[in-house]
Parts: structure tokens; C-alpha cells; sequence
């Protein structure tokens, strides 16, 4: 049985992205409203512009052109005749690739074409990352105190599953900037991945100017919560919430984690007034946390603002609740393209693609994605065996069951694990123990009142019956549309109905065979 | 021409000490000073050409540029007068700075304000501009020549305690080869210099000179309150800008433009430096990259070497990093003009051979 992990909990875990993506969301931008402006003789500057057009015109070149072009582009002098002509002149003559750059620039900024900032995640490549490392070393040696590509190293490492060699890159990041917003979230996400939530909170309360920042507020908040420690108090956030100082956009994260915390303490009031805060102007982060909140009871009305972002996580929940699962693993597989050290949404792209829509292959390679990283997580090895043994890859599923280390007993994936066994040793051609095994499962789910998942269990069992054309066939599969008739999600309809489906096609096909069934 | 303005009538002047001022420059819109001087051509007995300088009293009384009393502008326009003469002439003995040949006062009896004060400069063949896009002789030595000239000239201006901080393409102005020797470049504009413990208008300015070759450190607004770290290392910045705009011709603020995000660019930042420093620093790195792909291989690695700290973003790493480690003077040139020195006669003998 695949499965994905249980909706109790969610925090605001801040997403990890390389520093250019990170860049483009909008995540690095300054909280402070006011800017210091720097005083200077604005009569130098235009005269400093007029004298390079003057020295244009009297000696066109590339020099000339040069120097006009830097006066136009960082003096935002507005492009006249001539200052256009010296970057065509740049552009049609053999100059060097930097001022091409700079001539197309001024041109661009011009007629106001921007960069394009909606780019979506490209798709997870083990050779690119492995390439990337190698250049990420590269610039290092280089500028051993970019803090920046240290971060972006630890990264591409984590995303390789080297996990030791990542802690040490983001060690030495942390240590050349222990106040940078970039790094410490990114070192908070590494420390999470690694289950240090003490090591997480740590790093990011330990110069107390860093909660002066509302993205880093919010991130301590998250990893007290995670830690259990105190420290970070949700009554001080609330007043940076309130203090006008920032914009909604730098507050989305921190409003949300506080609504977070106000749901914990049973205060839904003020739960709605923080995630309503939130979604004034949502981070991505902040929806998929809101479209959480709302499946536990907390619905704030989103504003026009949400949907000028993203959120792939978000989309992947509302599609999924609402048993669009074509749509839903699409969204599924942006998130883990964008989170691909991440194993929720490896999990859930798995989930989806082999409940859902019933895309083993894509359920296989999602899970496999997720287990770089986490190569202790049960569930995604779970799913991973789930996707392989539908495809007939017995042996493969064998090895990896084989692999996982068993989870208490009684636990929710203790309970899957059984179900998937059962699924693997039938196709083993082990009839009699896979049926122990899907029984159990199935009883346990039933006194734990998990009715979708027991319904679900059953259905595959039935399903493996029928293809075996067992004697325990019909019982098991009434058993399990019985189930099903109790049970709520969509997935569940949908296999009922594939369940029925099968019972008709062997009754068509096979009458006696039926009879045998029923 | 009856004109009330003296300063604006004194073409055919014949100037004490062999000096005739010849053509009145007719100011184009843009050029440096406006209406705060007016400038001729002017020539001496010998053939000798100069460039005089003559302030605009009428213009600063009449205009309201330093106040609307008379009196007070009149005081402000002699104290910029003497600040620029004086420097003028504590810069005489610098070989590397463009200096005065003469500087004096005439009067001019039959008019309002009769008096003229004047400053004769020597003339350059051009700034750098044009002679890097028209000389076909310049080779990795001769460029060498010209970033040594440079760095000589703002040496100099630092060891009688001024600090240039404007300088870019247009100041860097050129001397034609004479008597068999070789170009001279030196270092022009002394308008927004700060002279140690001799106040100045513009020093009060975040950036003193032309924003758009300022340190880019304060350009995000963050000023070092030490002289040396505020103003020489001001001029350290520029210098290694400087030999980005004669190696690959685009200065440093352009490469950081092109290499930051906008969102970080200080056009649009509202933090502090200290907060958008790693990602200026990260695009530092990228840009001295881009920089070392356009210098020719033989030197690349040590003019990158020589750009990358001088133009470093952190205030307190910018210099030679021998020069950093040692007691005195962070912002001493005297490594760099070495280094460079010893580059371009190593580059002169192999280009020979």
C-alpha cells in the first residue's frame, strides 16, 4: 500500500532554493521600508552625462560609447538620440561581451522590458547537480568567503544525498555570515533535513538582532516549535506584526507561523485575524501553509494578492482534496522539482501518481528523487516498492523492503509497511502469507478508525485475489466496497469504482469463473 | 561685446608673466563648472598653450548659486577660489597631476566688480577616451604606462593628504609623447578632492565626486567616518575601476550593474550594506571573472589580482594585502604602483623579445 504522511502537523519550514532562485522569489529583499538615501551633487551627475554624450559625439568609439553608457544605465538618464547610437554603435562592432551586455541594458531598461520572473523549476538531474558541485568548488577556491555559493553548495550536496559534506558547507556559510537571512534559513532547512532542531535553533537565535528581521522571527519561531524550546515569543512577534514597519509581503511568513501557533493554543480568533494577515501578500510557503490550515478548520478568505504567486505545494493539497490527481501530481512535481531534498513531496508525488492516476513509473521515480536525501525515510521506500512491485519489478521491491528498518509497531507506517509487503509477497507467488499480512493491516487500520486507508488496503488486496483468481476473491472484495461506502476521499471512490470495474470485466469475460468469485 | 562681467571680457588679454589669453571656450551643457568659471585658450610667449580659468564673480552674485547676500557670496566665491588655488598649487611639484602653470589676479578698472582672479592649467592632448578608441600604438605596455601614470598621479595627490575621489574616463587626461619620451597620463579635475583638515563644500556629500564611479559601498550609503578609509580608499576604488576601463573598457560599477540582481542593486536596496554585503561580494566574484576573460592572457591573472583589491567591497579589505597587514597607512599605493611598475617592464621586455 502507498501512502502519504499524515496532515496533523505543519510548519513553516522555509523553503531552501538556490540563491538566484531564492533571489527571484522575492524572499531576499530588504524588510526596511525607508532607504537611506545618499547625498550627493545631483548637478555632477547630469553634468558628468552631458560631458560623456559631449565626448561621444567629438570622438564616437568604443571608450566613449562605454563611458556614456555606464553614465545613462547607473545615472538612469533617460536614453536620448545619442546615448542610443552609442549602444548600437557597441552592439555592431567587435566589443567586448561585458559592454554588449551593457548597451543591450540601456536599451532594455529603456523600453522597460524586464527580466522574466515567474520561471518555473527545472526538473531534478543528478548529472547537473553533480556538475554544478564542481563548478560551486571551483568558485570557491577561488572566493573562499562567498558565503552565498557555500549555502548554494550545501544545496547542491543535500540534493546528492551527501548529507555530511552538505553540513560542513553550511557550516562554513553560517560562520562567514551568522546573520544573513539566505544562509541561516537555508542552514535552518539542513538541520531540519539532518532532525537537529536544536542545532536549527541555535543557528538562528543565537545574535538576537536576527529576530529584528521578520523572515528570521518567523523561522525561530517554527524551530522553537519543532525543538520545544522557548525563547521566541509570539507575543513580540505579534507586535512586530503590528508595528507598521514592514510590508505584508515580509510579514507573510511570520503572520502565518503565528497563526500556526494560535491554532496550537486553541485561540481561533486570533488564528483567522494572523492567517488573514498572511494572505495579504502570501510568500508560496504562506499559502500552502494557509490551504493546511484550512483543511484543520482555519479558512481565512484569500485576497487578490495570493494569486499573483505560486504555490506548487498549495496547488498540489487543493488539487489532491478535490481528487483532480492529473492536476495535482503536475503540481506535485513542480514542488519536488523546486524541494527536491524534500520527502513530502516526493511522498506525495508518489502517493499521487500510483493512487491517483496509477503512473507507477512516475510513482518510482519521484520516490527513488526523495530517497537521495532521505534514505531512511520508510514511507518514501514504501512507496517506492508500491511503484515497483506494480510494475512486475518483484525483485527490485524485494530489495528494497528489505532495506527499511522496521517502524514501531502499531505506528501508521508500521501498518503501511505491512500492507505493501503483502502486495510484494503476493506477487511473490506467497499467497498465504501476503493474505495474513493485508488482513492484519486491514484489521488495525479498522480499530484505529482509519477507514479511507483500511479501504484502501482492502482494495488492493481484493484486486490481488482477483488477479489470482483465489477463492477468497469475493469475499474480500465486498469486504472491501463495503469499507469504501464508509470512507470519504476521492482515491478511495476512484479504486471502489476500478474495483467494480474488474468484478464486471471477469464477469463478462468468464461467467463460471464469476460464479466461482461470488 | 560691452558686457558689465569682466571675467566674460578678456580675450587678447595680455597676462603678466608672458601669458595671453587667446579664444573664450563657449561652454557646452554639461560641461564641468557652468557658469562658476569662465574658460579660454591662452597662450604663452614661448608657444606654450594653457587653459585659463577665470572665476565668475558677476554670475555668483547675480545668480543666487551661494545665497541671495552679496556679501556672503561674495566671501564664499574667494574662500572655493583660494581652496582651488591653493590646491592648485600644493600640486605644482606632482608630475602625475595636472597642475597650474600660473595662477593671478588682474584688475580690470570700468566695470562693477573690477577684480579677476584666474588660473592657468597646462593642456592635455585628450582624456583617455580618446586616446584609447584613436591611438593604434597601444599594447598591453602601453596601457600598463597609463594605470601606472595613474596610480603615480593619486600617490602623489596622497602624500601631500588629498584625496581626489572623482576619478573616472574624463579625468584621466593624456600628454602627448615629447622629446622622444612616452605618453604621459595624469591625474585632471581636482574640483571634489578633500585636502586633509582643509574643509570643502563637497565634503559633506555621501559621494563627493560623480555618483556613477562612486565606491560602491557608498553607493548603498554606508560612509567610513575615518578620513583614510572614507576618502583614500575612495580613490583606491576608482583606480582599480580605472584599469577595468583600459583593460576590457568597461568600468567596475557597469560590471556590478550587469552581475547583481536588481533587487539588490543599491538603486534599490533599503537595508543596510552589512545586509546586502554577501550577495554584493557574490556578485564581486562573478564580475572579476567576467573581467579576467577580457585582459589578455599574460597579465590576466595579475590584473584581475590588482582589480580585485582595489575595488573590493569591503572598505576594510581594499588595498594590497601587504599593505593591509601592516601598521600606518591601509590605503598606501606605494605596493601597487610597484607591482604595476614591475608588470609593465616585465610586459615591455617580453614584447620586445
Amino acid at each position: 500500500m502507498t501512502a502519504i504522511q499524515g496532515p496533523d502537523e505543519r510548519n513553516l519550514i522555509p523553503r531552501w532554493r538556490a540563491f538566484g532562485d531564492a533571489v527571484r522569489s522575492g524572499e531576499l529583499d530588504s524588510a526596511r521600508s525607508k532607504r537611506r538615501e545618499v547625498s550627493e551633487d545631483v548637478g555632477q551627475r547630469i553634468a558628468g552625462f552631458e560631458e560623456a554624450k559631449n565626448a561621444f559625439i567629438r570622438s564616437p568609439g568604443i571608450h566613449s560609447s562605454s563611458d556614456l553608457l555606464t553614465q545613462a544605465v547607473l545615472g538612469r538618464h533617460h536614453l536620448d538620440g545619442t546615448t542610443r547610437t552609442a549602444a548600437q554603435h557597441v552592439l555592431e562592432v567587435d566589443a567586448p561581451a561585458a559592454l554588449k551586455s551593457l548597451a543591450t541594458k540601456a536599451l532594455a531598461d529603456d523600453s522597460g522590458s524586464g527580466q522574466d520572473e515567474n520561471d518555473l523549476p527545472s526538473e531534478f538531474n543528478l548529472d547537473a547537480t553533480a556538475h554544478r558541485i564542481h563548478h560551486l568548488r571551483s568558485i570557491l577556491r577561488r572566493e573562499p568567503l562567498n558565503a552565498v555559493r557555500w549555502t548554494d553548495l550545501a544545496l547542491a550536496q543535500v540534493k546528492l544525498g551527501s548529507l555530511v559534506a552538505a553540513e560542513r558547507s553550511i557550516r562554513a556559510a553560517v560562520q562567514l555570515q551568522p546573520n544573513n537571512r539566505f544562509v541561516l534559513r537555508s542552514a535552518v532547512r539542513l538541520y531540519l533535513l539532518l532532525d537537529q532542531p536544536d542545532m536549527a535553533h541555535r543557528v538562528i537565535t543565537k545574535a538576537p538582532a536576527n529576530l529584528d528581521d521578520p523572515w528570521l522571527r518567523a523561522t525561530a519561531l517554527t524551530t522553537a516549535r519543532i525543538s520545544g524550546v522557548a525563547g521566541v515569543s509570539v507575543r513580540s512577534s505579534r507586535r512586530v506584526l503590528e508595528s507598521g514597519t514592514h510590508s505584508p509581503w515580509h510579514l507573510s511568513e511570520l503572520a502565518s507561523q503565528v497563526a500556526t501557533l494560535e491554532l496550537d493554543g486553541g485561540n481561533v480568533r486570533r488564528a483567522r485575524q494572523m492567517m488573514r494577515t498572511a494572505l495579504v501578500d502570501p510568500t508560496e510557503n504562506s499559502l500552502a501553509q494557509a490551504e493546511w490550515a484550512a483543511s484543520h478548520g482555519l479558512s481565512a478568505p484569500a485576497t487578490d494578492a495570493s494569486h499573483r504567486r505560486v504555490s506548487f505545494e498549495a496547488n498540489a493539497i487543493s488539487h489532491k482534496s478535490a481528487g483532480r490527481f492529473a492536476e495535482g501530481l503536475e503540481a506535485c512535481l513542480l514542488w519536488l522539482a523546486d524541494q527536491p531534498f524534500d520527502p513530502s513531496p516526493a511522498i506525495f508525488a508518489s502517493y499521487l501518481a500510483s493512487v491517483g492516476l496509477e503512473e507507477y513509473g512516475i510513482a518510482e521515480r519521484a520516490a527513488s528523487q526523495g530517497l537521495i536525501a532521505n534514505p531512511n525515510d520508510e514511507l518514501l521506500r514504501n512507496n517506492l516498492v508500491f511503484a515497483l512491485a506494480n510494475q512486475g519489478k518483484t525483485k527490485e521491491a524485494r530489495e528494497q523492503i528489505d532495506r527499511i528498518i522496521q517502524p514501531a509497531s502499531g505506528s501508521r507506517e508500521s501498518i503501511t509497511l505491512m500492507a505493501t509487503e503483502g502486495l510484494v509477497r503476493f506477487k511473490e507467488g506467497d499467497a498465504e502469507g501476503a493474505r495474513s499480512l493485508y488482513a492484519a493491516a486491514v484489521d488495525r487500520l479498522v480499530t484505529l478508525g482509519q477507514t479511507d486507508r483500511a479501504a484502501l488496503a482492502n482494495i488492493f488486496w481484493a484486486r490481488e485475489e482477483i488477479r489470482q483468481g483465489t477463492r477468497h476473491a469475493s469475499a474480500i472484495a465486498t469486504n472491501a466496497l463495503a469499507l469504501s461506502r464508509r470512507a470519504s476521499r476521492h482515491e478511495v471512490q476512484l479504486w471502489s469504482q476500478r474495483l467494480v470495474n474488474d468484478l464486471e470485466r471477469i464477469s463478462s469475460a468468464d461467467p463460471a469463473r464469476d460464479s466461482h468469485l461470488r | 561685446m560691452i558686457t558689465t562681467n569682466p571675467a566674460e571680457d578678456l580675450e587678447n588679454e595680455v597676462l603678466p608673466n608672458g601669458w595671453t589669453v587667446t579664444e573664450r571656450i563657449v561652454p557646452r551643457p554639461g560641461d564641468t563648472g557652468g557658469n562658476f568659471s569662465v574658460n579660454y585658450w591662452a597662450v604663452h610667449s614661448s608657444g606654450r598653450r594653457g587653459f585659463c580659468k577665470v572665476l565668475n564673480y558677476w554670475w555668483l552674485l547675480t545668480s543666487g548659486a551661494i545665497g541671495s547676500d552679496p556679501l556672503h557670496a561674495l566671501a564664499e566665491a574667494s574662500r572655493i577660489y583660494e581652496f582651488e588655488r591653493d590646491l592648485a598649487r600644493d600640486c605644482r611639484s606632482l608630475s602625475r597631476v595636472i597642475t597650474t602653470i600660473e595662477d593671478g589676479t588682474l584688475n580690470r578698472a570700468g566695470y562693477l566688480i573690477s577684480m579677476v582672479h584666474y588660473i592657468i592649467f597646462e593642456v592635455a592632448e585628450g582624456d583617455i577616451r580618446r586616446v584609447m578608441d584613436y591611438s593604434s600604438d597601444l599594447d598591453s605596455a602601453a596601457k600598463l604606462r597609463i594605470v601606472h601614470n595613474l596610480a603615480s598621479g593619486l600617490r602623489q595627490l596622497h602624500g601631500i593628504e588629498v584625496a581626489h575621489q572623482d576619478i573616472k574616463p574624463s579625468n584621466t587626461l593624456v600628454f602627448p609623447p615629447h622629446l622622444g619620451a612616452e605618453r604621459v597620463t595624469k591625474v585632471g579635475d581636482l574640483g571634489r578632492a578633500t585636502v586633509l583638515g582643509r574643509p570643502a563644500d563637497h565634503d559633506n556629500f555621501d559621494v563627493a565626486g560623480d555618483r556613477t564611479y562612486a565606491p560602491i559601498d557608498a553607493l548603498y550609503g554606508s560612509i567610513p567616518s575615518e578620513f583614510a578609509a572614507r576618502r583614500y580608499a575612495c580613490d583606491l576604488y576608482q583606480l582599480g575601476s580605472m584599469i577595468a576601463f583600459v583593460f576590457t573598457s568597461v568600468p567596475i560599477n557597469a560590471y556590478m550593474t550587469l552581475e547583481l540582481h536588481p533587487r539588490h542593486h543599491w538603486d534599490n536596496w533599503h537595508g543596510t550594506y552589512q545586509d546586502v554585503y554577501p550577495y554584493v561580494l557574490d556578485a564581486y566574484g562573478r564580475v572579476l571573472d567576467r573581467v579576467s576573460q577580457e585582459v589578455p592572457e599574460g597579465i590576466r591573472e595579475e590584473i584581475t589580482k590588482l582589480i580585485s583589491c582595489l575595488c573590493h567591497p569591503d572598505v576594510s579589505q581594499r588595498g594590497h594585502a601587504v599593505t593591509l597587514r601592516r601598521s600606518g597607512n591601509k590605503y598606501a599605493l606605494d605596493r601597487i604602483v610597484t607591482e604595476i611598475d614591475l608588470l609593465s617592464r616585465r610586459v615591455r621586455l617580453f614584447e620586445k623579445v
